[in-house]
């Protein structure tokens, strides 16, 4: 019996560790191809750029002591585009849940703007806010806001009738229904919005980038693009999948803690 | 004797189709101590009923009173044992049964608190205080859900099918614990619920009600003694003829 659940285990382990070694097999795998049609020059490389002169390109930008420059600005306009539409959006449900007359009355305006493509409105928000920074976070906000509030608004109505029924036969205000049912139900819905406002948040600040921007990742892929220096084009969309898997699972671990808690 | 009475009671609610007419002229009263049935055909209104009881809507006309006082004002007396355990997964077995204590501010003294961690121990609970309703068995959440409306010390109980979402097996079991955790504190009880076999188990006495509007039937006193438990109740040889005998009131043609 224990022998057996012994052997069930090790299968599970190397399993695992087949499932890590493939992962990396593939990304080596992907990195030597393409250093190596680049290096035969079987593709031109200065069309498909190559791993080295990603490399190059990135300690160059580091020795201008240009890199965190741009890291930063990117990484500081998603953020805080992340946190306002998440806390923004979330408020704005609660208004909605609290107030049903409200709430039917938006609905038609809040549909429209869902499906509303949110880049339109970039020229716009220039305009409005000024082409800086402030722009770039508008737009960050802008393409995740909405479907923040009807996602959580979806959840605040989705909460079991019979809880509200019982917390209403305790003569529960309706404050009290809030707080003590309807957030702590919706926890896993917040969940799964942080991590759908993670990509987004990336999205409108990238697009916002393009749009106006100095410096940050989006600003170099334009200007890469612009002066057909494809390394520089390259090299940032690299840098951008890095920084966004990492706040990803930055997420990620903050789920597993509130899991535990809950 | 009797502590809960209905008079004259009347319910109707509006909707795009008119008004409908859900319960009609209904009285009748409960004594202390006792364990009242309600039954009568689905979508009668006993749902209606039970809201009424829980003073989350108003009759239209006539009037409930406890202790000769409209429950109106009698509010905190009476709690509700919801359908299906419904206890908050986020919060441990402790905060859960404390829930009506946190929203009634006035009834969460230190004295309450100490009586809801007695009654998880009376009851076989004390290893379980700080663990999630998920790690429990659903006879052990159907027994929690009892506590938490025990904790604010009410008169009287409000049963909404409180064995429902269990399997047969299972119901059996609680419904014994139930019934002798309700006579231990001696409550009084108000169960409504389509299934016969389980009000006759439990109850004392079974108010039938006819179909919508709800009007009053029989009422029907269940003397099997009292001192068995709704399994042995169930093997008593009165037991099926009480069964036959409701299910014919059920059933009857309204004139």
């Amino acid at each position: 019996m224990n022998t057996k659940h012994e052997k069930y285990l090790k299968k599970l382990r190397q399993r695992k560790i087949l499932t890590i070694s493939l992962q990396f097999g593939i990304l080596i795998l992907f990195v030597t191809i393409w250093e190596l049609i680049a290096h035969f020059e079987i593709v031109d490389p200065f069309i498909i750029s190559s791993p080295s002169r990603i490399i190059k390109i990135i300690t160059s930008l580091y020795a201008k002591n240009n890199l965190f420059n741009h890291l930063h600005a990117t990484f500081y306009e998603t953020v805080l585009g992340f946190l306002i539409s998440t806390l923004l959006g979330t408020i704005i449900a609660i208004c909605l849940w609290w107030n049903k007359l409200l709430c039917d009355v938006l609905e038609p305006y809040l549909i429209t703007l869902n499906a509303l493509p949110k880049i339109a409105l970039g020229p716009l928000i220039i305009i409005w806010v000024g082409a800086g920074k402030d722009a770039i976070i508008c737009m960050a906000i802008l393409i995740s806001i909405i479907i923040t509030i009807i996602s959580m608004l979806n959840g605040f109505l989705e909460v079991d009738k019979e809880k509200i029924m019982l917390l209403k036969s305790m003569h529960a205000k309706k404050i009290q229904i809030l707080t003590k049912l309807i957030l702590p139900s919706n926890i896993p819905t917040l969940i799964s919005v942080l991590k759908i406002n993670v990509g987004l948040a990336w999205v409108g600040t990238i697009m916002g980038e393009y749009l106006v921007s100095r410096e940050g990742i989006g600003y170099l892929i334009v200007y890469g693009s612009q002066v057909f220096q494809l390394d520089l084009v390259m090299a940032s969309t690299v840098m951008l999948c890095i920084l966004a898997s990492l706040m990803y699972s930055g997420v990620a671990i903050l789920e597993n803690i509130i899991k535990k808690k809950f | 004797m009797s502590i809960l009475s209905v008079k004259n009671l009347n319910f109707e609610y509006q909707s795009k189709e008119g008004i409908t007419k859900a319960i009609s002229d209904l009285s009748f009263s409960i004594s202390k101590g006792e364990f009242v049935g309600i039954v009568g055909p689905s979508g009668c209104g006993k749902t209606t009923l039970l809201n009424l009881f829980a003073n989350i809507i108003s009759p239209t006309s006539g009037e409930i009173t406890l202790y000769d006082k409209p429950i109106s004002s009698e509010k905190e007396k009476i709690a509700l044992m919801p359908q299906r355990d419904q206890l908050f997964e986020w919060r441990n077995i402790e905060k859960n049964i404390m829930l009506g204590l946190e929203i009634n501010k006035k009834k969460n003294t230190k004295e309450n608190r100490l009586f809801g961690l007695s009654l998880l121990q009376k009851y076989g609970l004390e290893g379980f205080t700080k663990k999630h309703p998920s790690e429990l068995s659903g006879g052990m959440r159907q027994r929690v859900a009892l506590i938490r409306t025990l904790v604010t010390q009410p008169d009287i109980l409000l049963l909404d099918e409180p064995f429902s979402a269990l399997d047969f097996q299972t119901r059996l079991n609680v419904c014994n614990d139930v019934y002798s955790i309700i006579k231990e504190e001696k409550k009084t009880a108000i169960l409504v619920s389509h299934d016969i076999n389980e009000s006759i188990s439990l109850c004392d006495k079974i108010v039938i009600l006819s179909s919508r509007p709800a009007q009053l039937k029989a009422i029907i006193n269940i003397e099997i003694d009292k001192k068995l438990t709704p399994l042995k109740r169930r093997e008593n040889e009165l037991f099926p003829r009480y069964f036959e005998k409701i299910w014919k009131i059920i059933e009857e043609k309204e004139q």
